[in-house]
């Protein structure tokens, strides 16, 4: 057991799971989608991001752009949270929390591809 | 298994960077998180002493310029003195991993490896990106740098290679009319010489110059291996490795000691056939050489290494008398006197008041100067030859004031020179030398006539669409084009003759010094000799079909002026 590719694949799910976390619930609803929740996806994708840094192969490359896609969408989703609370001053609209909670949704499919790509090439390895 | 292409160094580079900047950005990440996760849980009290909580973004935003040492001060109430204890350990946690992270960027952008790899980058992008013919000088001794400065002079692009980095490092130095990028590689090596431009489209030719015969035999085969059209000029020093390099078929190989060795023996026999040779292979724009006229009779050379050699053999075969002063006699002719030749007893020996010239060939300049001096004072009719070994020491030989200095380097840097501008130039000095006196005499009034006092430039022009469409256009109409439209046109803005024509190769077949009325062909190679300012002008002439017509109308008019005045006289 290498604690390298343990850590990898762990960051690489784990950003999965809390990014599907969030966006559990009503699509409009703010109670069911928490701040805290986005925050630590947005943190473990970075993590997840930078952990795929410097990889030579083509499969790593692809790992790397889902893990970009993700981080872009997740910031995005956290960029219009703050926006409109801290620089229009409006409450948080139903209209507002399903655009957040729809790149969130963005997101997740990057993150599906990349865990996709990781159990794929997982089964393909010859032992 | 396929073989995988070899990632390139730089490729392999950035991987690395990337990678080490794993630790330091995840080190970073992960106490920003920290730091803001603590401040959005920990409740502060506001103005009017309700309880709140910091939000994500006020709490990134207090990270933010806290961890870079900015501190705008707390925000937007003042803290409590739980937040400012969380402060203390967010200051020490996030500045820290600032730190750490920033140092190692720089660090790594800083380091020698990585800056040599971004400049060997630059350096193939740019030679990547050449759009012109260039050719590539392996070896930046003197004949390199002789070499380099008569192709930027003519306006031609370059890529120097040499294993010395000190010598690059001056190329980088010296002010070049055109960048010319140095690489301090070892030129023997293939994957190097690819690097440099060697399957480039535009590369043109490719002079391995360098003072070691091994690599140049090695720089001759990889070119020759890896794209056999293109053309390789080789400096050889023994016969051996230039049977080697003919064998494989180098397109061209210098031997300055038997080039200096056939110019003195042809001098001696015609010397206006020599002024013929130093003016065609000059270096254009320098001052025209003078005639020099070595007598006929009993020489006396110093030394006997190999250029001593390839003299003596010459002149034996040419059947002048001639003795050899040498310090060790082994391998030398049977009658040679020993000694180092600078002192004056053994020159008495070599009997020099009874010769009528001197050839100082030792490997050493200081002795050459020497042996010439002593010389001249027991006989100062002497015609004085003298080698020069490096090109610092061109001063002392000029203030030296001899009849002729055989410069091994600026041979070879010649011979280069007209091989790659003007291959043309050699079955023309070839058929030359069996014509006469009186044959070379007069072609030495024409092109005095075209050059003035300067050394002509010589250069090829090709008939053909990419070079000459307009030309080809004319011909194609089944109209006649002849040297005297190309003249003709010259003519109207200069009043002197300002060019000639040495040789046209059509189909293989060299027809040399043609006469003005001789109709040309497409795909013909002319040979011009003139000024080299006409080299654009002609250029241009041929590709602008209105100029060229015009051309030919105002020589039919001369023409047809001519038959008028000569009838009505």
């Amino acid at each position: 057991m290498n604690m390298n590719k343990v850590s990898f694949a762990f960051f690489i799910i784990f950003s999965l799971s809390i990014n599907f976390a969030f966006f559990l619930g009503d699509i409009d609803n703010p109670d069911h989608h928490s701040s805290y929740e986005l925050f630590v996806a947005i943190v473990v994708n970075l993590i997840a991001t930078v952990l795929k840094f410097g990889e030579r192969s083509q499969i790593g490359a692809i790992l790397l752009a889902t893990s970009l896609v993700a981080d872009l969408c997740l910031i995005s989703a956290a960029v219009v949270w703050g926006v409109t609370i801290h620089v229009f001053h409006l409450p948080m609209v139903p209209e507002v929390m399903s655009s957040i909670v729809s790149l969130s949704g963005a997101a997740l499919i990057a993150n599906l591809v990349s865990v996709t790509l990781l159990v794929l090439e997982t089964v393909t390895m010859r032992r | 298994m396929t073989v995988q292409r070899k990632l390139r160094a730089t490729d392999t580079f950035r991987f690395l960077l990337l990678r080490r900047i794993r630790a330091p950005l995840i080190v970073l990440i992960v106490s920003f998180s920290i730091s803001v996760l603590g401040f959005v849980l920990i409740p502060g009290i506001d103005a009017d002493g309700n309880t709140w909580h910091m939000d994500f973004f006020h709490a990134y935003y207090f990270t933010s310029y806290m961890a870079t040492t900015i501190g705008f001060g707390e925000i937007p109430y003042p803290f409590t003195d739980t937040q400012r204890l969380w402060t203390i350990i967010s200051i020490y946690l996030t500045v820290g991993a600032w730190l750490y992270g920033f140092g190692t960027i720089i660090s790594l952008l800083q380091d020698n490896t990585f800056k040599e790899v971004l400049k060997d980058a630059a350096l193939s992008r740019h030679i990547r990106k050449i759009r012109e013919p260039f050719y590539i000088i392996c070896g930046y001794g003197d004949a390199g740098s002789l070499l380099l400065y008569s192709l930027t002079e003519c306006g031609h692009h370059a890529v120097v290679l040499d294993s010395d980095h000190e010598k690059i490092n001056a190329l980088m130095l010296e002010n070049h009319s055109i960048h010319v990028p140095g690489m301090a590689v070892d030129a023997g090596n293939s994957e190097q010489l690819n690097r440099a431009g060697l399957q480039h489209p535009m590369c043109a030719g490719v002079a391995a110059i360098t003072g070691d015969d091994q690599v140049n035999l090695r720089i001759a085969i990889t070119v020759k291996l890896l794209n056999p059209e293109l053309e390789v000029v080789c400096r050889a020093q023994t016969q051996g490795v230039a049977d080697n390099m003919n064998s494989f078929g180098t397109d061209c190989i210098v031997t300055p000691f038997k080039n200096y060795a056939e110019l003195l023996s042809i001098a001696i026999d015609s010397p206006v056939k020599s002024q013929l040779y130093e003016w065609l292979y000059g270096t254009p724009r320098t001052a025209l050489a003078a005639k020099m006229e070595p007598p006929s009779g009993y020489w006396v050379i110093c030394g006997y290494s190999r250029m001593g050699k390839e003299i003596y053999q010459q002149m034996t075969k040419a059947g002048l008398e001639c003795k050899v002063i040498v310090r060790r006699t082994e391998l030398a002719p049977a009658d040679t006197i020993a000694g180092r030749g600078t002192e004056a007893h053994t020159l008495e020996k070599a009997d020099i008041s009874r010769a009528v010239g001197i050839i100082a060939a030792t490997n050493d300049d200081t002795d050459n100067l020497s042996i010439i001096m002593t010389a001249r004072d027991l006989n100062p009719a002497l015609f004085l030859v003298i080698r020069q070994n490096h090109y610092t020491n061109e001063t002392l030989f000029a203030a030296a004031n001899v009849d002729f200095i055989m410069h091994n380097n600026s041979m070879i840097a010649k011979e280069c020179m007209s091989f790659f501008t003007s291959p043309q130039l050699t079955p023309f000095m070839q058929h030359l030398d069996q014509q006469s006196n009186v044959f070379a005499e007069q072609l030495l009034q024409r092109i005095q006539a075209v050059s003035g006092d300067e050394t002509p430039d010589c250069w090829i022009v090709d008939i053909n669409e990419k070079y000459a469409l307009a030309a080809c256009r004319i011909l194609r109409e089944g109209r006649q084009l002849t040297a005297t439209h190309l003249l003709d046109h010259c003519m109207q803005y200069n009043q002197e003759v300002p060019l000639m024509i040495l040789s046209i190769t059509r189909g293989g077949k060299e027809y040399f010094l043609p006469d003005d009325d001789f109709e040309l062909t497409e795909d013909d190679k002319l040979l011009l000799c003139g000024q080299d300012k006409f080299n654009r002008q002609i250029q241009f002439l041929l590709s602008d079909y209105d100029l060229l017509n015009d051309s030919i109308r105002n020589v039919l008019l001369n023409n047809k002026n001519a038959l008028l005045q000569q009838s009505s006289a």
